[in-house]
């Protein structure tokens, strides 16, 4: 239940506020680096991207070290396969897969003599009717003034449709990029299965000022999807406090077939995607 | 006078060469009811001689002909003595209630309990004591005040959950009146739910667990209101920075028994409404008590006593969203006496509410959720050898009907969100009990006990099958725990029984005197646990539900065995007493939960948790004096409190590849020293300095990422640990007039003591990384003011 556990986190977080500072800790880093998987397939999509990387110690303060000269493939249950080439190192990419909703894709990486593995179905995701803007006063502590953006949809019946909201700011340079993106929310349906949803806030912390291009996503999300989102918002959030469930990996969906006990990190995510952009005026 | 007083003291006076008999009475010198469990005693020789008080009070022993001092002291009352001549009877003695006496901290009734108590494990702490310690904003708290003695330990410093001898919070029976409340905490934990001016004493079980109790693993904390004044109406309350105070005690028209109203409100929020800023000032938080008792004399033998509390939580954030949460508990409970037999007879209701309103325009619903405990009791204690060695056979029945509701989402008007219940849990637990005391010789003393209890879950229900009978299965590929997939389900009507649980709970302690100021206690018990609190956060929250054993959920039983010793040097005002005890503890039936599980609203926990084990063990030492202008105690704890999950069995890992590793309450060292310095009879000041180890926590090992945002790779579970925690309190009190004005000064010397560290990228360079401590209280002045008339 993801979607109330945001809130119930929201709360705990308004209520206490201490004070905080940086401090140096020493960690037992140097563990041998594992292969990170980023990136999926994007239903109607021209170019599919995969990115492989490496884990670095914490506190290493520099770029991901790149995968190179891995062999990358997708195929699909229909016995459909591509191969991805790499465009820049650790990017991978193709123009060739078509895809269909409903279709199981499978990755297959092999990556210095490692071979890895991810499989996720395609599901379809609910259109956006209509998107708007709200202003809104910042409400609690560190809350900004500015526009909300609200917006319709139609879940489909059925419960198990799982949804991820990213919101992008063009042009924007007050917080860096990653900061700006990360703080989107995810929702199963559990609570809102078949019904015309009115008035949802993707994304109540963020606020935007007049002059600014904001671009909506509505994607679908499996469960899996969801429960390895849901971890790694609350950790771009800054968990975890001391409300929050104690850290551990965050495992995803990509599996070592040369060594179980050695999954890669990230996620294959196969998702349909709509989009809106508004201006705020 | 409750029944609990069992505390009964077999002190060595059947061998002593028998000349001339004392006997008499000690009775309350307020109200006339007898105290049972009392303690007269003299030195004659350097031996104690002297005896406990019965059922009605009564007392008697033998000493050599001639003048002697007799003292006789009792918990919660100003020890006292007199001067008598052997051969002496019907010797009339009333203590006075001990509820303002100054300075003193009394963590025992005195010095001779520790030497000749065969209970273990026991620490009290009385009303006047709680409210001279230097506490967080002046708020005076009997819980905060316990979490000073040996093998006690604080959640967090945002928490006033406690953790005993290793156990977790949800691990301890926390009752006022004898009625269990389920979340006894204000303000996400920072304070109890007892207002200090209506508290008589606060006594905490870490072992020598009293048959009649069960139900928890770790511990028992007893927390009694006052009963009111006799002789006329008395009020007494407090103002201080954060909540103010008041309770009126007195007697009943026409003789009938005694009254006491009492009620606290904290104001934050009037404070939050000065503000210009309009994010502060729509906002609601406040807390607030209601306390009540009555005690009905109806005859000489026949008593009733009447118990309620109501408490509530409220915060609201603007128009996003609000909480509400808190007890209702009452109690009703007949107390009939005769010569050699005490029966009584109660019966007691706790709820436990919380409630959620999210106020987002479409997006309205409230969420609540509760847990509800009905309870009725029945016990006797008879004399079976009056003014003998055996101290009184109590036995009993306990019957309590639990009822949960996990969680229901109400949606407002006009939104899209649909309601949703969670299914609702009941469950019987039923208890007989006895236990008795009795001197084998002068130096040996016994106590037996036993229980047998069982518990029932029943429906209505829907209970979930799975695949392969697996709630939780394990993707080798992944390395991800998975819920199992449903594949049929069990409907139970009301009443049907689900699961069932019990046994025996045996109870034994024995103390055997080496020497007058020297003893060793030996004990063995067992106890069972049947509802656990579903909380997956590092300290418990006002969210957490929870949940009853049932079919997937086993019940948790848990051993300890402890062996301890007690000293008294020196004497008068100069006497200093040391006392240690060892403790090991094994538990079976834990649960701890999968990596990032997720309990919010989840019906089906069984698919988030996997089955383990648990130990832990730990010496405790303290030493205490308690007479004199100084007074005070330190306690050094060394424990360790761990557990092992070993998975599934299937080649999965579990949880730290099947190791043991440290329970979030583990905590190796705790050190605290408290002292109270009587300057003059109207000024006393007072410290106490604690430090103890970070509590376990899981680092980073490695960094990845996703999406821009850094990921943490972490370690082993709980592998790491926060800094060490310590810090210097102190407080001032001074009498003015009829009242008292406390200062005090809580973390003088501002540690920024971390609640938590995490980590997360900068906001500066999105590559850097930094690790953040979290810290709640730096240094904090508080004043009030307690005034009594």
């Amino acid at each position: 239940m993801p979607f109330a556990r945001i809130l119930s986190l929201a709360l705990a977080a308004l209520a206490l506020t201490g004070c905080e500072d940086v401090i140096v800790v020493d960690l037992d880093d140097g563990l041998p680096p594992r292969v990170v998987v980023e990136g999926g397939v994007v239903h109607s999509a021209t170019v599919q991207t995969v990115r492989l990387t490496t884990t670095s110690d914490y506190f290493a303060g520099a770029e991901p070290p790149p995968v190179q000269g891995a062999t990358v493939t997708i195929s699909d249950d229909l016995g459909t396969r591509v191969s991805l080439v790499e465009a820049t190192p650790g990017l991978y990419r193709t123009e060739a897969l078509a895809t269909s909703i409903g279709r199981t894709y499978t990755l297959d990486i092999e990556a210095d003599g490692v071979r890895y593995r991810a499989t996720e179905t395609l599901r379809e995701v609910a259109e956006i009717d209509s998107l708007y803007l709200i202003f809104q006063e910042g409400q609690g502590p560190d809350a900004e003034d500015g526009f909300r953006v609200r917006l319709d949809f139609r879940d489909p019946a059925g419960a198990g449709d799982g949804y991820r909201w990213q919101t992008f700011v063009d042009g924007d340079s007050r917080l860096p990029e990653q900061v700006r993106r990360i703080p989107t929310l995810i929702s199963d349906d559990d609570l809102f299965d078949g019904q015309t949803v009115t008035g949802y806030s993707p994304n109540p912390e963020v606020a935007f000022q007049p002059g600014e291009t904001v671009v909506v996503r509505q994607s679908s999300a499996t469960p899996q999807a969801l429960a390895f989102f849901d971890l790694l918002l609350q950790q771009a959030a800054g968990s975890p406090g001391a409300f929050d469930v104690p850290p551990a990996d965050i495992r995803g969906n990509v599996g070592n077939l040369s060594d179980l006990s050695r999954p890669a990190y990230g996620y294959f995510w196969v998702r349909d995607e709509f989009e809106v952009t508004i201006t705020v005026p | 006078m409750s029944l609990r007083s069992l505390l009964v003291l077999a002190l060595a006076s059947l061998a002593v060469p028998a000349s001339a008999q004392v006997s008499g009475t000690v009775r309350d010198g307020d109200t006339d009811e007898p105290l049972i469990g009392a303690t007269v005693s003299t030195a004659v020789d350097g031996r104690l001689l002297g005896a406990a008080t019965d059922l009605d009070g009564a007392f008697q022993f033998d000493l050599p002909d001639g003048e002697h001092t007799l003292t006789v002291r009792f918990v919660g009352y100003r020890t006292d003595s007199l001067l008598v001549t052997a051969p002496s009877s019907d010797i009339e003695i009333g203590l006075e209630p001990d509820t303002e006496a100054i300075g003193e901290i009394v963590v025992q009734g005195d010095e001779i309990d520790r030497v000749d108590d065969v209970e273990m494990g026991v620490s009290r702490i009385d009303a006047a004591d709680i409210q001279r310690l230097p506490l967080v904003l002046g708020e005076a708290d009997p819980v905060r005040a316990l979490q000073l003695l040996p093998g006690v330990s604080q959640g967090s410093e945002s928490s006033s959950g406690f953790f005993v001898r290793g156990g977790g919070a949800d691990q301890n029976l926390v009752l006022l009146d004898g009625t269990p409340l389920h979340n006894p905490s204000h303000v996400f934990g920072f304070f109890s739910v007892f207002n200090p001016d209506v508290v008589s004493s606060a006594t905490l079980y870490k072992g020598g667990l009293p048959s009649r109790y069960g139900g928890r693993l770790s511990s028992v904390l007893e927390v009694d209101q006052r009963t009111g004044e006799t002789d006329r109406v008395r009020g007494r309350g407090g103002i201080g920075l954060l909540s103010s105070r008041g309770v009126l005690d007195g007697p009943l028209p026409g003789g009938a028994g005694t009254f006491l109203v009492g009620a606290r409100r904290s104001y934050a929020d009037a404070f939050l409404a000065l503000s210009p800023d309009s994010s502060l000032n729509q906002n609601i938080a406040y807390f607030y008590d209601l306390n009540g008792r009555t005690d009905l004399r109806l005859n000489d033998r026949n008593r009733i006593t009447l118990s309620g509390y109501s408490g509530r939580d409220r915060l609201r954030i603007g128009d996003t969203f609000g909480t509400r949460w808190g007890n209702t508990a009452g109690s009703a409970r007949w107390t009939r006496t005769t010569d050699r037999l005490a029966t009584s007879v109660g019966v007691s209701t706790s709820d436990y509410t919380f409630t959620l309103e999210v106020l987002e325009e479409t997006q309205t619903f409230d969420w609540t959720s509760n847990i509800r405990s009905d309870q009725f009791e029945a016990s006797a204690i008879y004399d079976i050898d009056p003014g003998g060695s055996r101290s009184p056979i109590e036995v009993g029945f306990v019957g309590t009907q639990y009822s949960v509701n996990p969680g229901t989402v109400d949606p407002g008007e006009g939104g899209f969100l649909l309601p949703l219940q969670l299914s609702e849990q009941t469950g019987t637990e039923a208890a007989v009990f006895f236990g008795g005391e009795r001197a084998v010789t002068d130096r040996l003393s016994i106590r037996l006990g036993n229980r047998l209890s069982g518990f029932v879950r029943t429906g209505p229900s829907t209970v979930y099958l799975y695949e392969d009978d697996a709630p939780v299965v394990y993707d080798a590929l992944t390395g991800r725990y998975e819920p199992g997939t449903v594949v049929d389900s069990t409907t139970y009507n009301s009443g049907d029984r689900i699961a069932s649980f019990g046994g025996l709970e045996p109870r034994v302690a024995v103390r055997y005197r080496l020497a007058d100021r020297t003893s060793l206690k030996l004990g063995f018990e067992r106890t069972r646990q049947n509802l656990q609190l579903v909380t997956n956060s590092t300290s418990p929250t006002p969210l957490d539900v929870w949940e009853l054993a049932g079919e997937y959920v086993e019940a948790q039983t848990a051993n300890q065995i402890a062996i301890g010793g007690a000293h008294r040097f020196g004497s008068g005002t100069g006497a200093v007493e040391l006392s240690v005890e060892a403790y090991a503890r094994s538990l079976d039936g834990l649960v701890d939960y999968v990596d990032g599980a997720d309990l919010t609203l989840n019906d089906r926990l069984e698919t988030e948790l996997l089955p383990g084990e648990g130990r832990a063990y730990g010496v405790e030492m303290l030493l205490e004096k308690t007479a004199g202008r100084f007074s005070g105690f330190g306690s050094y704890t060394w424990s360790r409190s761990e557990r092992r999950v070993a998975g599934l069995g299937l080649g999965d890992p579990g949880i730290n590849n099947g190791e043991w590793y440290p329970a979030p309450q583990d905590r190796p060292h705790n050190l605290s020293l408290t002292g109270v310095y009587q300057l003059s009879p109207r000024l006393s000041l007072s410290g106490n300095f604690v430090l103890t180890s970070g509590s376990p926590t899981t680092y980073p090992v490695a960094r990845y990422t996703y999406e821009g945002a850094v990921v943490a790779e972490y370690g082993e579970r709980n592998a790491a640990r926060l800094p060490l925690y310590h810090r210097l309190d102190v407080a001032a009190a001074w009498q003015v007039g009829r009242g008292e004005l406390v200062m005090s000064v809580y973390n003088l010397y501002n540690r920024k003591n971390a609640s938590s560290v995490t980590f997360r990228q900068s906001e500066v360079d999105p590559l850097q990384t930094e690790a953040i401590r979290t810290s709640i209280f730096g240094i904090v002045p508080g004043i009030a003011y307690n005034l009594s008339f």
